[in-house]
């Protein structure tokens, strides 16, 4: 059986921070938000026994994303305040019912099995990543790469679009 | 209805994933949108691991290393994609951009 009180107070959390996340119109409140909901989602992932998930989620999304969510809030215009047509609002809260209702009803249609008491330790977990995962492990340097690259690119072009770069740009033999 | 663990994990990541479903319908801002999608695949994440626990099998956590990886370079391409489209614009909102050139 899982611990029923931190899966309760990390779901609710979650939960809480997810709602947040979609009904702030504040970019930063936004952003914080989603550092909340990713820090209780690596609780949850600590009260389930997965250390290593826990520990990816706090460093990668904690850690790496939000922060470059927060620069890439820092560097856009503020826009002013986002208005959100009643239409809009409909549409919203018809995907949310209508998805809520189909993975409702998959959930209910297989059946949930109990929790049985084996923890993985990180040698269980990575070793998939080296035997039936390996190709998809192996994609993924070429993904990060290819982002990376994409990153770089799409700045770049917007940087030498700027009228005193392209006149420097002119000017140099 | 027994009310375990499992079903309040699974529940929650329903709740979660519909959130993010509707903030993709819902908001104008790309950085709100994006940060949606990220909801989206937290809950698919939430369910690999919830899975690996359930099932005994340590695949579903690796797995989930896998898409977080995935989710990473997601922000980072859709976060360049909307500094380039947007930084020079006075109203930063996703139905504007209409026109892609190469």
């Amino acid at each position: 059986m899982l611990p029923l009180v931190p899966v309760v107070a990390c779901c609710a959390l979650a939960a809480v921070t997810a709602l947040c996340v979609v009904a702030l119109r504040r970019p930063v409140y936004v952003a914080v938000s989603l550092l909340g909901h990713s820090l209780s989602l690596a609780g949850l992932y600590l009260a389930l026994g997965a250390q290593l998930s826990a520990a990816a989620q706090t460093l990668i999304y904690s850690g790496a994303i939000v922060v470059l969510f927060l620069i890439v809030v820092a560097l856009l215009p503020s826009g002013g305040a986002e208005r959100v047509g009643l239409g809009r609002v409909v549409a919203g809260v018809a995907v949310f019912l209508a998805t809520a209702a189909g993975l409702a009803a998959a959930v209910a249609a297989s059946g949930l099995p109990h929790a049985k008491k084996d923890t993985f330790s990180v040698e269980q977990v990575g070793a998939p990543l080296f035997d039936e995962l390996l190709v998809p492990f192996e994609l993924t340097a070429p993904l990060l790469l290819a982002a990376i690259v994409a990153a770089i690119a799409l700045w770049r072009r917007q940087e030498l679009t700027r009228p005193a770069d392209v006149a420097g740009d002119e000017a140099r033999p | 209805m027994n009310l375990s663990s499992e079903t309040i994990i699974v529940a929650t990541a329903v709740f979660i994933f519909s959130c993010g479903a509707a903030g993709v319908v819902l908001r104008k801002n790309p950085i709100g949108l994006l940060m949606s999608v990220e909801l989206m695949i937290n809950a698919a994440i939430m369910v690999m691991v919830l899975g690996s626990r359930l099932h005994a099998q340590p695949t579903g956590q690796s797995v989930a290393l896998l898409v977080l990886v995935l989710g990473a370079a997601e922000a980072v391409v859709g976060l360049a994609l909307a500094l380039a489209v947007f930084r020079r614009r006075e109203h930063v909102d996703v139905d504007e951009a209409r026109e892609i050139q190469g």
